[in-house]
């Protein structure tokens, strides 16, 4: 357990957690009293995905690589990990009756946004890996519906706004998608510098 | 050449750049530097030292960047251990870290002319300055890419180039050679036997050599304090063959280690100060 | 050496990404580009709920530099005091902003010329006040990540920075009749003030919103430029700027809302008869010329005392009526334009059915708050009066859902369309004159009973 420890410590999982769970609450009580906006659902998934963000790479890269471990399937559980454990702080408002969204919605989202950020983080680092989700949500919550004219969603639209439309096959595919390129490149690669 | 103003060649109004008395530094709960007494005039003075003896926590006091806990500090005639005042001293300091951090985006032009500015040279000198202060290092060809392009040798050489720029009375180099090669360390050591004219200049490092063959004169650090001060000679002089002493360390043929005469002085001396404290 | 170093910090720094945010805007060239720049300026302004988080995290990002480069040891020992650096890393920030953002607006305003629809000076006035709320928030991520500068800060403060801005939405009143808003909802960011494409803020109203926006840059430039307890300092410019600002608003929003004279200024033909359209519908003219001359002969063909000349009735929603003095002209609102080029969405035919609704009349204004039924009523008189002018059956009317609120009730129009044409020639031609009377006077009753002689 001990080296589970210290990689958790050397990656500041427990301060990204402490802070994502006392956002989310916040944001699930803020929802409460204003009635439920619209958006908060997806920010709560935003806010625990770029969380992880940081916790991608440690202090020293370069020592890390050096280190012997399996780091591919290491790198796998860690963003498997941050993935269950975004969904579980985002429902976890739903048992004392501040429900944030639907399960199937926040597991859609938090398998498409962590997967992003995993991407980012393997291809931009991981200092930036919040930049993408982020900037893609709210271009989606504000103006990206404009590329498309009023109306029923084309396939097109359902794809690129996928983490604002409700349920359907395009945007769970694209979620999906994501999620695994994401998991699979952050696992081959490691965080960049 | 540079145009030199009435204030740069009037006599010095303190008798020595640097002066201690008695100086401790705090390196968060150690009393890193524990009773230290320096009088540094101009010349290469180098600081040697085991890892943890206080030296890093020496330069960065000296560079004003922590304040000393007790005793006093003057530096160019002003005291500074209040802390206060330390504008006018700041100009005239060159100071690199040991850790060098520096804006990746900026070249290597803008970034000396950067902190050329932060030191707030006459805007008229700077850019001579900062050419110059480059060629110095010879990093010409490298001055307008980006920080970020530079080997590990180019970052430092832009970092005594930055500590340079400004033509301080008092240069503190932590650590200049790390990264650099035999030849770049060469061209160091010129560089550094220029400055010893008129520049107070304290290196600290870890390589005997580097010491021997720039420096006008040498100082030991052990556990924050000075065991010996003299000129390389000396500390090769120092150098002895283990007659008369005591074996305490297992191992070698009796006589002092090290693979030249600097490093053999170095390690006799420590030994004997360990000994003694020990006591 | 300050400029240069400023030049050099605009180059290497997060002057670009400030730039750069403004981008999304250009989003806005798929859609209302047709309405004018003022609608542009509008629906920029509400778009703030998108750029001002945007503005705040690349303010914290680049607060972070210092922390991120590891330069704070080296950055202690130069003499040169910190508020001078941040200083010059907040004007290239500004610049960087306020470029972007100006560039952007004036490629989609150069945009917006060229299609010929209506570019409006209140815009400019009103993109101005944005981007000095655009300015204050990058300060203020300045601030911010000066103040906390984890690695956290720009995510957080940008999701943090979204939810501030559509709270208000979310937690204040809608209004209604009973609960008109406040004045002081103009000082939110997003708000617009409810405003239509013919319509702007008042000027005393944009004055209230610059000072407030001014105010609060100056505060978040004293928060990223002072250090300790200086930084309270920045109370003074948000209260000042706060009270200017209420002083300035009137005591509901809704009086800060005026019609734009330059937006509905007439826009005509050169030849007779002439036809008009307002200056924000100028792309349609065009396309109007040729059916509103049609609906000209029409009802010159089939009514007394006919009207000579087309223009656009602009609606004034405070007085409650149609603010063109002279009706005796055939008058329409609402023309179906596209939003993107601002040209009749529908088919020449089309638009001349719809122009002689009414028999060459808009809706009254007491209609909209009619109960269904007689509102249904109503829509069918003017209908019938449409159908008798251009001899068509009632199958004819279009179904394109541009027009109508709800389709008209086929089963009432052929009723009394049937019943208006059982009537002698001469009568139908009085009865459809009497209706254009009662519309070009806007006399309360019922149209239907006008139109089929009921009830008088």
């Amino acid at each position: 357990m001990r080296p589970l420890r210290l990689y958790l410590r050397s990656r500041r999982v427990p301060v990204a957690l402490a802070t994502t769970v006392t956002t989310v609450a916040g944001l699930a009580w803020l929802n409460r009293v204003t009635d439920h906006t619209p958006a908060l659902p997806l920010l709560a998934v935003l806010v625990g995905a770029a969380l992880t963000g940081p916790g991608l790479a440690g202090d020293d890269i370069e020592l890390d690589r050096t280190a012997a471990w399996r780091w591919p399937l290491w790198r796998t559980v860690h963003i498997g990990a941050a993935g269950v454990a975004v969904v579980a702080v985002v429902t976890a408002p739903a048992v004392v009756g501040a429900s944030v969204a639907p399960l199937g919605q926040v597991l859609r989202d938090a398998v498409g946004l962590v997967g992003l950020v995993a991407l980012t983080a393997a291809t931009l680092g991981a200092q930036h890996a919040w930049i993408p989700p982020v900037t893609w949500s709210l271009l989606a919550l504000t103006v990206l519906p404009r590329l498309w004219p009023p109306g029923e969603p084309t396939l097109s639209e359902r794809v690129l706004t996928w983490m604002v439309q409700p349920a359907g096959p395009a945007p769970t595919t694209t979620a999906v998608t994501l999620g695994v390129v994401g998991a699979i490149a952050y696992a081959a690669r490691g965080p960049r510098r | 050449m540079r145009r030199l103003d009435a204030d740069e060649i009037a006599p010095t109004a303190y008798a020595w750049p640097i002066e201690a008395q008695q100086l401790r530094v705090r390196a968060g709960r150690r009393m890193a530097v524990d009773g230290l007494d320096l009088a540094l005039g101009p010349g290469v003075h180098g600081l040697l030292g085991p890892n943890g003896a206080g030296k890093t926590t020496l330069v960065r006091a000296l560079a004003t960047v922590v304040r000393p806990a007790s005793g006093t500090l003057r530096l160019l005639g002003e005291d500074v251990s209040a802390g206060s005042g330390l504008r006018g001293v700041r100009r005239q300091i060159g100071y690199l870290p040991q850790e060098f951090g520096y804006y990746r985006r900026f070249t290597v032009r803008e970034f000396v002319e950067y902190v050329a500015w932060l030191k707030q040279m006459p805007p008229a000198e700077v850019p001579g300055a900062v050419q110059r202060a480059i060629d110095r290092v010879g990093l010409t060809d490298r001055a307008d890419h980006r920080m970020r392009t530079l080997s590990g040798g180019m970052v430092r050489r832009a970092g005594i180039a930055q500590a340079i720029v400004n033509d301080p009375v008092i240069l503190l180099l932590d650590e200049p050679t790390v990264g650099l090669d035999p030849d770049q360390r060469l061209q160091f050591r010129t560089l550094l036997r220029d400055l010893a004219a008129d520049t107070c200049v304290v290196v600290s490092t870890h390589l005997v050599e580097d010491v021997a063959a720039a420096c006008t004169d040498v100082m030991l650090i052990d556990d924050g304090r000075l065991v010996f001060r003299g000129v390389p000679a000396d500390l090769a002089a120092a150098a002895d063959n283990g007659v008369g002493d005591a074996p305490d360390d297992g191992g070698g043929a009796g006589g002092a280690r090290g693979d030249s005469p600097h490093e053999r002085g170095y390690s006799t001396i420590m030994r004997r100060h360990r000994r003694e404290r020990a006591r | 050496m300050t400029s240069r170093i400023v030049r050099i910090e605009i180059r290497r720094s997060a002057a670009r990404w400030a730039g750069l945010l403004s981008l999304p805007l250009l989003l806005f060239a798929f859609g209302d580009l047709g309405r004018g720049s003022g609608v542009l300026a509008t629906g920029h302004r509400q778009t703030l709920v998108l750029f001002v988080p945007l503005a705040l995290g690349v303010g914290a990002w680049q607060a972070r530099r210092d922390r991120r480069s590891r330069m704070e040891e080296l950055l202690i020992t130069t003499p040169r005091p910190a508020w001078h650096r941040h200083t010059v890393t907040a004007a290239a920030l500004v610049a960087g902003v306020v470029v972007g953002a100006w560039l952007v607006y004036a490629l989609l305003t150069g945009y917006i010329t060229a299609i010929g629809a209506f570019t409006s000076f209140t815009g400019v006035a009103v993109f101005g006040v944005s981007t000095l709320f655009l300015v204050a928030a990058v300060l203020l991520g300045l601030a911010v990540g000066r103040l906390a500068p984890w690695v956290v800060t720009p995510p957080l403060l940008t999701l943090g920075g979204f939810v501030l801005m559509i709270l208000p939405e979310a937690v204040l009143p809608v209004e209604s009749e009973a609960h008109p808003l406040p004045g002081t909802r103009l000082l939110i960011p997003a708000e617009t003030g409810g405003v239509s494409r013919f319509e702007t803020l008042t000027g005393s109203a944009l004055a209230a919103q610059a000072t407030w926006a001014a105010g609060l840059a100056v505060a978040a430039l004293v928060l990223a430029l002072a250090s300790g307890y200086r930084r309270l300092a920045a109370a003074a410019p948000v209260a000042v700027s706060l009270a200017v600002a209420a002083s300035l608003l009137p005591a509901q929003a809704r009086d800060a809302v005026v019609l734009d004279p330059s937006a509905i200024a007439a826009v005509c033909t050169d030849d007779a008869p002439r036809i008009c359209v307002t200056a924000v519908q100028r792309p349609a003219l065009a396309d109007l010329r040729d059916p509103a001359r049609d609906a000209l002969r029409i009802l010159a063909s089939k009514l007394p005392q006919a009207p000579t000349s087309v223009s656009e009735a602009v609606l004034d929603t405070r007085a409650g009526q149609y603010l063109t003095p002279d009706r005796a002209t055939v008058l329409y609102a609402d023309l179906p334009t596209t939003a993107r080029t601002g040209r009749i969405a529908v088919p020449a035919e089309d638009l001349l059915f719809g122009l002689l609704i009414g028999a060459g009349t808009p809706p009254c204004p007491f209609a909209f708050d009619l109960p269904r039924a007689q509102r249904a009523a109503y829509d069918t008189a003017r209908v019938v009066a449409a159908l008798w002018l251009l001899d068509r059956p009632p199958s004819s009317v279009p179904r394109d859902p541009y027009w109508w609120w709800w389709l008209p009730d086929d089963a009432a129009l052929t009723a009394a369309y049937d019943a208006l044409l059982a009537r002698p020639a001469d009568e139908q031609r009085a009865r459809v004159a009497a209706l254009r009377a009662a519309e070009v006077t806007c006399v309360a009753g019922d149209r239907l009973a006008t139109l089929l002689g009921t009830g008088e």
